[in-house]
């Protein structure tokens, strides 16, 4: 018998499961075998002090806490017991796993409740404002919906003057004027052109604070803009030739483009640094501006375009 | 108690308490507590734990007891359910870091070791007592039962073929490997044994 082969018997050996031709080739071999003897030895040693190892006794009460655990449990003690992490495993999973579900499923339904038309209204007033005076509007066809596009542009200052154009369309990041108006509210964000309104005068147009319905021979023709300008200058009682020599002046300037508007009225676009040239020609006779604040130049931002109104009264 | 006995009256126990008899399962507790709240230990170290453990296990064999098909074999069923319960609870240690939270003195606690020997003896018996039961757990997962159910817990083969679910043949074969394994390893402590 070969050392490995005595020694893969040595388990059945030592408990007795041996056929009786095995045990004696065991027996005869470990007689002849020091090394197996040793190793015999050995295992036998470790498995006997595996045996012999005391037992510990049960802990007191081990039997009334079988019982304890076997009577049923309100709902409040199994709360408690997970609570106290006596639960499951499982159970904790399972609980994280449906909070998932539940979150998502409910975020995903949020996501499908259409917002209404009136809350995305709210959340624009600028448009909400376009609306309505696109609605004044009905009928006008395409001009109204233009109107609320650029009464969009115009962004979300309320504007308790109509027309009036705000202090905060002139202010300029680089304007050394606005920076003594600690008070004056801040600029948006890119700089503001006021926009002209290209609509119909047919009936149910808001006529501009500024100017009347078109009159005279022009009132007569169709799809003559109203305009709102930035600011408007009326020259008052002065004679005819007088009048228009100024006209005329302003006409004939290269600094602005002038553009008749109707028999008595002309409408300029002024670059900003040119607004004071023209404040010169028009305000030698006795005039009126419109926003009166805009006699001091300092409010005009350099880098604007007016849109100037210059109405003979 | 020896073995003969025991199975006559586990099997006695078992057919009282499916007639009705439920002090039979107090009796059962009593004759099988000591050896399930030691393989517990054996598993989870710790007494207090290893005695939560034992006592789910006899709930656990309260409430399935009367689904049992074969009842001579109980004692095979009651060891088929110690043995899931305690690799269940040892994985469930083992991934929240408790063994290595748990300190020398716990795992020693449970040693309790009687006798009429002079202290230095007892001393020494203590040491290798823990040194034998330090190696047992360095042992791989099934080689560790093999050895606990055959020689800590005395099962016969065909028990132990049973509760694991292997064959007979491989029974002895792992068993020879596992013993042969923990003679390696004690081999350096023999001056000690």
């Amino acid at each position: 018998m070969k050392c490995q082969d005595c020694q893969e018997l040595f388990s059945l050996y030592f408990d007795g499961e041996i056929d009786q031709i095995s045990r004696s080739d065991v027996d005869s071999h470990l007689a002849s075998c020091p090394q197996c003897k040793m190793e015999w030895q050995a295992f036998k040693n470790s498995i006997d002090f595996l045996r012999d190892m005391p037992m510990s006794s049960v802990p007191q009460g081990f039997l009334a806490g079988i019982h304890q655990k076997l009577e049923p449990r309100t709902p409040w003690q199994k709360v408690q017991e997970f609570l106290a992490g006596k639960g499951e495993k499982k159970w904790a999973w399972s609980t994280a796993f449906a909070m998932l579900v539940i979150g998502f499923v409910t975020a995903s339904l949020i996501q499908l409740i259409p917002v209404s038309q009136t809350d995305r209204d709210n959340k624009n007033p600028s448009a909400t404002r376009s609306g309505q005076v696109a609605e004044n509007n009905a009928g006008n066809g395409e001009s109204s919906l233009v109107l609320a596009q650029n009464e969009g542009n115009k962004g979300s200052q309320q504007d308790f003057y109509p027309g009036i154009p705000l202090l905060s369309e002139y202010e300029g990041k680089d304007s050394p004027a606005m920076q003594q108006f600690a008070m004056i509210p801040r600029s948006k964000p890119e700089q503001h052109i006021p926009t002209v309104d290209f609509v119909s005068t047919g009936s149910g147009h808001t006529s501009s604070p500024y100017l009347d319905a078109p009159f005279g021979s022009f009132a007569s023709q169709q799809q003559i803009p109203t305009i709102k300008p930035d600011l408007q200058i009326t020259i008052h009682s002065a004679p005819r030739a007088e009048q228009m020599a100024i006209v005329k002046q302003i006409v004939q300037s290269p600094l602005w483009r002038a553009e008749l508007y109707d028999h008595n009225t002309l409408l300029l676009s002024v670059p900003a640094s040119s607004y004071e040239q023209l404040l010169q020609i028009c305000c030698s006779e006795k005039t009126s501006l419109s926003p009166e604040y805009a006699r001091n130049t300092r409010y005009i931002s350099l880098k604007r375009f007016l849109t100037v109104a210059v109405k003979l009264d | 108690m020896n073995k003969d006995e025991l199975k006559k009256d586990t099997e006695q126990l078992v057919q009282d308490f499916l007639d009705g008899d439920a002090q039979a399962f107090n009796r059962l507790v009593l004759l099988y507590q000591t050896k399930i709240y030691n393989l517990a230990l054996n598993y989870v170290k710790s007494p207090e734990e290893a005695q939560d453990l034992a006592q789910d296990i006899f709930v656990t064999v309260y409430r399935s007891l009367p689904k049992l098909r074969e009842k001579n074999k109980f004692s095979s069923w009651l060891y088929q359910i110690a043995i899931n319960h305690c690799r269940n609870r040892y994985k469930k240690l083992c991934r929240r870091g408790y063994f290595s939270n748990i300190s020398l003195d716990d795992e020693e606690s449970f040693l309790q070791i009687a006798g009429d020997e002079g202290p230095e003896k007892l001393l020494q018996r203590k040491n290798t007592i823990t040194l034998v039961r330090a190696t047992i757990d360095s042992m791989a997962e099934a080689e560790k039962e093999i050895i606990l159910l055959r020689d800590i817990q005395e099962l016969a083969y065909e028990e132990i073929s049973d509760i694991l679910d292997i064959p007979l043949g491989t029974v002895k074969s792992k068993l020879n490997r596992a013993r042969t394994s923990l003679k390696d390893r004690l081999k350096k402590h023999y001056q000690d044994l």
